[in-house]
């Protein structure tokens, strides 16, 4: 178990910009998530922190110690890698204990731990099969069993379960919560998708083209998000995003958007009149009256997913998404007031989060 | 009777069949037909200019013609001279290959014109290049034995082709090298691996890279990736390209013809063939040693598959 900091990491390809100083601290025994969309460099920085890949500035430390000029094998870490990477012409067993042979282990300590890693994943019956035989969630099993088995200072997942069908995706991510807490290990995960970086993380960091967007805990990232990036892509269904103005008015603010205007309370800002865009997540809009002036949306498409409904609404010249309870009885075509909290919308100037409501700070930690 | 209607599958079968058919016919004239009318040639007494007669339809059977090529006092060293040439030309053209495909492997300036390069032996006509060969390893004229004799480095010139042993003293220990039959089997190596080049190269680019990444984190040296995933990997295509290299090799006839005429310790079963057929007129003796080489190469087949592919 140990720590990691990485300072300032910067990389390129040629003429493209893959990480542009990014500076993260996992502590002991953290679980931490590198989020966003493909292309984002997070796979990069984790091939850079396994040693695998050069960085071409900056610095990566375990335990504070600098490990940029030891080689993979020499800094200790282990790694799951998205299609497993399980050699083929070795067997289960030989493939869990690979690490430790190439350490010069002795035989019987080998052969003691493979046993026991196998124990915990509950692949002991696999042990004599080959790669070849085994299903995805088995490999998977497998792949993670043979970082496991090193007790290494630090795990590095990148994607492990993007290639395991849904339902096995969400039991092996209970199982992968319930390890981490088993073990103790500092973890460094990889994803881009933002319900595994919601559910395991203990530290989400949301990456976008090679820059850090915002770290924090989920909670945090979701309920006060740093830019229109993470607050867009955080978040199913999609945070509604509305550029326009704020006008003042009888004490109170109002924004105006294309072709509607909302009531956002006592909100005084130095903005003057200068652009800036409104959040509001689909779950913070209620059907009913309340506002005032009363907001009205047209239902377009209700898409029923059992345990709730989003409704597909218009809203002057926007769409809207509305996250309503799965008694809600709408029809498409007809009108609805709305109602939103005003302590619940997200206001952003230029793409950063504007402190809203205040008290709440928009990055923690 | 009733006739059934023909279904899908009798369709299906029927052309199957007349697909199939222009195939067995080849393999029955070219491969089986010929197989079948050497072992009767191989139990007839039949000289080269008995091959026109009608007699050759007679059931006239006699074993004589293996007694004679069996008694020969010449016929054990041949036949290990076969099979030691055949084995170590085999295996060095396929370490040559291993190591020029490794070579190339890698991204570097001028890769694809050196691979090009390292097709030119097999793609040269044998012809031409035993020739120039011949021409460098002559021990009078040759380019080889003037320069190592100019630098020094011999005190006399090695007759590479033609000379039977050749008394090396290797820090004291006198070892007898087989001379001619190394010049050969280097020249073999040397021709043949561009063949193992192209399929270690193809089979090494398709490992994918995240094996020797794992390896790597898993704490395996540069030594260690190649012994535990690249040669594991190699393993399929290093052992058919050993089922091709040997079965070829060990029919191989121009090239030690060429270079030697099977003279200094170089004769190989092919070469008694040859002898056999053109030099004694013997057809039946000829036979009878190709009928061996037959038998042998199926022994071989069936050892390979029994035992070889089977680790697979």
């Amino acid at each position: 178990m140990a720590s990691l900091t990485l300072k300032a990491i910067t990389k390129r390809f040629g003429q493209i910009l893959a990480l542009h100083g990014v500076d993260l601290h996992v502590d002991h025994g953290e679980f931490c998530v590198l989020v966003g969309p493909s292309g984002c460099g997070k796979s990069t920085l984790l091939n850079i922190i396994a040693g695998l890949i050069q960085q071409d500035e900056g610095s990566v430390l375990i335990d504070g110690q600098s490990v940029d000029r030891l080689a993979p094998r020499e800094r200790d870490v282990a790694m799951v890698f998205q299609n497993y990477a399980l050699y083929p012409h070795m067997t289960v067993a030989q493939n869990l204990g690979f690490g430790l042979r190439m350490r010069d282990v002795p035989k019987q300590i080998i052969r003691e731990q493979v046993l026991e890693t196998a124990r915990i994943l509950g692949i002991e019956d696999l042990l004599d099969r080959k790669p070849r035989g085994l299903s995805g969630g088995q490999r998977q099993r497998v792949a993670m069993g043979r970082a496991l088995v090193r007790r290494p200072r630090l795990f590095l997942l990148d994607e492990p379960l993007s290639n395991l069908d849904a339902r096995l995706r969400a039991s092996v991510r209970l199982e992968l919560r319930h390890l981490h807490r088993e073990i103790q290990s500092t973890i460094v995960y990889v994803t881009h998708d933002q319900v595994e970086a919601m559910t395991l993380g203990d530290k989400v960091v949301v990456m976008r083209r090679g820059k850090v967007h915002q770290i924090g805990w989920p909670e945090t990232i979701y309920a006060h998000p740093a830019d229109t990036f993470v607050a867009t892509f955080i978040g199913s269904p999609e945070m509604n995003l509305y550029r326009g103005r704020l006008l003042h008015k009888d004490d109170r603010t109002h924004f105006q958007g294309a072709g509607f205007s909302l009531d956002i309370g006592g909100l005084q800002l130095n903005l003057g009149e200068s652009e800036l865009e409104v959040g509001i997540r689909p779950e913070d809009i209620a059907i009913g009256h309340g506002g005032t002036p009363a907001l009205k949306a047209k239902i377009e498409m209700i898409s029923d997913i059992g345990s709730e409904k989003y409704i597909h609404a218009r809203l002057g010249q926007e769409s809207m998404t509305i996250r309503a309870p799965r008694e809600a009885a709408f029809q498409p075509g007809q009108v609805v007031p709305l109602t939103v909290d005003p302590d619940r919308v997200h206001i952003f100037h230029e793409g950063r989060r504007i402190s809203w409501p205040a008290g709440s700070c928009s990055s923690s930690k | 009777m009733t006739r059934r209607e023909p279904t899908f599958f009798d369709q299906e079968a029927r052309l199957a069949f007349w697909m199939l058919f222009p195939t067995f016919t080849v393999v029955l004239a070219f491969v089986i037909f010929p197989v079948i009318w050497n072992l009767w040639l191989s139990l007839k007494a039949v000289s080269l200019g008995d091959l026109r007669g009608v007699s050759l339809f007679e059931f006239n059977m006699t074993l004589e013609n293996y007694r004679k090529v069996f008694g020969d006092p010449e016929f054990g060293t041949v036949l290990l001279t076969t099979l030691i040439y055949t084995t170590a030309g085999s295996v060095l053209s396929i370490l040559l290959g291993l190591m020029a495909a490794l070579l190339v492997h890698g991204e570097f300036p001028g890769r694809s014109m050196l691979r090009g390069l390292f097709i030119s032996p097999y793609i040269a006509p044998v012809v031409a290049v035993t020739f120039t060969w011949s021409f460098i390893l002559d021990p009078q004229l040759g380019v080889l034995n003037w320069l190592a004799v100019d630098k020094g480095l011999l005190a006399q010139p090695i007759p590479f082709l033609s000379q039977r042993w050749w008394d090396l003293d290797l820090l004291g220990v006198r070892v007898r090298v087989p001379m001619a039959l190394t010049s050969v089997i280097l020249f073999e190596g040397w021709r043949y691996f561009p063949f193992a080049f192209l399929f270690i190269l193809a089979r090494l680019q398709a490992i994918p890279d995240e094996l020797y990444q794992a390896a790597s984190v898993d704490g395996a040296t540069p030594f260690q990736r190649f012994f535990h995933i690249t040669l594991p990997q190699l393993s399929a295509v290093l052992s058919t390209l050993f089922l091709f290299r040997f079965i070829w090799t060990f029919n191989k006839f121009d090239d030690i013809f060429l270079l030697t005429r099977g003279q200094a310790g170089t004769k190989v079963l092919t070469i008694r063939v040859y002898d056999y057929a053109f030099g004694e007129f013997n057809i039946g003796a000829s036979s009878a040693v190709a009928m061996i080489l037959f038998g042998v190469l199926s022994v071989f087949l069936l050892v390979y598959f029994r035992w070889i592919a089977k680790e697979e």
